[in-house]
């Protein structure tokens, strides 16, 4: 337990520090914000580059010395550190751990809960609403999924990628597992900066917009590679060890032909988990969106905090609530994509 | 298929893991076609020498040498060499024929003829019919045996074996351990099998090699190095 703390608390304090989304849809003001919203704001509203470059140097050095705090108490931050060590002895928890652990649960499923049936409730009686411009919601509704569906393929191969390189015992080694464990940098420097970055690069060129597809895709799918790492990481391990890799190293059995033979249908869950995931945080990102959207490139989260925006809340629920199923049907779908379990 | 020397020339062999370090050196020449038993205490460096030949594990220094060609520097797979492992030697997926399959062609493009030989094989080791099962379905002896007939399609001049019976009964490894030592007989390769247990080397192996610590203390003919009682840390091994 005391191992792995302070790596959670690292990890939930550099995502708090990185927040974007909650900020911006709750409209925080001058006294409520965070340093990603005022990229946001310097890039896109009183475009200065100069402050965006300099806020966002902020914001690193912040990350960094978070972490390097963080590391100091002990905190693991590669993805790999803790797995497997949760479990042990089940049966033997007091009573009183129990009742403080249903407690939590309880209080923390009303803290998600409430808002979706707030969301579902508001959404339901204003169905109506999104046909109102049911064109715009139709075409949003595509440019996510399809941007959804891009950045979840990319982030499961280059997650795979990574793997592949660090189960390679000899030929890689030490550079592969700072590789993998390069995961946690994305939480240094954010994909917001770096998203920022190549917003003030293209645009230079003036090219911001007119790539702004394809950079949306990129660093989302770059946003979500730690998480579907730590699933295929956390997979391959559980499954494999070295006697598959010295198994394959000795039959021949190496690069796509493995791939398709060995570790596509074993992996099959994971895989499909890793994509779904990657597919929905990509669903439901605000930030970079925020950043490269434009009525050319507009997603549903933008739609929705345009709507937000503009006091129509009753839009803005119903759009929530589209969201909402969208993820529910994406992991569907990864479900179905992966099949029953064969034993 | 006929055996082929293996020879390991001053090869020295950094080990790390396990929270320990130890250097290993090992000279060893096993003539083409004869067998070789390996044994010692935990951690004397017997899968070690196993997984240099093997090509999993490359020497700082030293060559290895297959049939007279150096193979220091080969990829796994270019070696002569089929290895069966104690236990894992199969994917659990794919069925028994695919299984042996893979050791022809892990593109498993097999012509008529080579499909023929995976089914030979599995009739070789007492698996005839098995061709559709998953691992999942068969013993722990049943795994061993589809992985000694995927060896036999393999069709390479040396066989390793690292404890390949260890998890089987008393029994169990009795048959086989007589299987083994026919199929060598028959197709004259040349094997190392490493062992914890004396019988295994006397069921199998014409010489045996005894490891302590990271480097070989003897070869002799199996039955003299068994009843040897002038190697100590051998009588504190065998007991």
């Amino acid at each position: 337990m005391r191992a792995v703390l302070p790596g959670v608390a690292a990890i939930i304090f550099l995502t708090s520090v990185t927040s974007f989304t909650i900020i911006l849809t709750l409209g925080g003001g001058p006294w409520a914000t965070t340093l990603e919203v005022a990229i946001y704001q310097a890039l896109r509203f009183d475009f200065d580059p100069p402050r965006a470059v300099v806020l966002a140097v902020l914001q690193m050095a912040l990350c960094l010395l978070a972490m390097a705090v963080l590391r100091r108490a002990g905190a693991q931050m590669l993805p790999m550190a803790g797995v497997g060590r949760v479990g042990g002895r089940a049966g033997l928890v007091p009573q009183r751990g129990l009742i403080i652990d249903a407690v939590l649960i309880g209080a923390t499923a009303l803290f998600v809960g409430l808002p979706i049936v707030a969301v579902g409730i508001s959404a339901a009686g204003r169905l109506p609403a999104l046909w109102i411009d049911a064109a715009l919601v139709m075409r949003a509704t595509l440019t996510s999924l399809a941007v959804a569906a891009a950045a979840g393929a990319l982030a499961v191969a280059s997650a795979w990628s990574l793997v592949v390189a660090a189960r390679d015992e000899n030929r890689f080694g030490l550079l592969a597992r700072t590789l993998a464990g390069g995961g946690a940098v994305l939480l240094v420097v954010p994909p917001f900066v770096i998203g920022a970055g190549w917003f003030l690069l293209l645009n230079s060129y003036g090219l911001a917009f007119a790539l702004a597809p394809l950079a949306l895709i990129a660093i989302n799918g770059l946003m979500a590679l730690p998480f579907a790492l730590r699933v295929l990481i956390e997979a391959e391990a559980a499954a494999a060890g070295r006697d598959l890799n010295r198994l394959c190293a000795n039959l021949g059995l190496a690069g796509w032909q493995r791939f398709k033979l060995v570790d596509l249908p074993r992996l099959k869950p994971a895989f499909a988990f890793a994509g779904a995931l990657a597919a929905a945080l990509s669903l439901g990102d605000l930030g970079i969106a925020a950043l490269f959207g434009s009525e050319r490139l507009l997603t549903l989260p933008l739609l929705l905090q345009q709507r937000m925006g503009s006091y129509r809340q009753a839009d803005a629920a119903s759009l929530a609530g589209l969201l909402a199923v969208l993820c529910l049907l994406i992991f569907i779908a990864g479900d179905r994509l992966a099949g029953r379990p064969k034993t | 298929m006929s055996g082929a020397a293996v020879e390991l020339d001053g090869v020295i062999f950094r080990y790390r893991g396990e929270g320990r370090e130890m250097t290993m050196t090992f000279d060893l020449r096993v003539p083409a076609g004869t067998s070789l038993a390996i044994i010692g205490p935990s951690g004397a460096g017997k899968s070690t020498l196993l997984s240099l030949i093997a090509g999993f594990d490359t020497p700082v220094s030293g060559r290895i040498r297959i049939g007279g060609i150096d193979v220091t520097t080969d990829e796994p797979a270019r070696r002569p060499v089929s290895m069966v492992f104690q236990d894992n030697n199969l994917f659990t997926h794919l069925d028994v024929s695919t299984n042996v399959a893979l050791g022809v062609s892990p593109k498993l493009a097999l012509d008529a003829g080579q499909r023929a030989a995976v089914s030979s094989a599995l009739s070789r080791v007492g698996l005839a019919g098995f061709e559709r099962r998953l691992p999942g379905e068969l013993s722990g002896g049943e795994r061993q045996r589809v992985a000694l007939a995927r060896a036999l399609v393999r069709d390479r001049p040396v066989l390793l074996l690292d404890e390949p019976f260890a998890a089987l009964g008393p029994a169990l490894r009795v048959a086989m351990l007589a299987l083994l030592a026919g199929l060598q007989r028959e197709t004259g390769v040349t094997l190392l099998i490493v062992s914890h247990q004396p019988d295994d080397a006397r069921a199998v192996a014409a010489e045996t090699a005894f490891l302590a610590n990271g480097r070989i203390v003897a070869v002799r003919p199996t039955a003299e190095l068994l009843a040897a009682r002038d190697i100590p840390a051998l009588k504190e091994y065998l007991g």
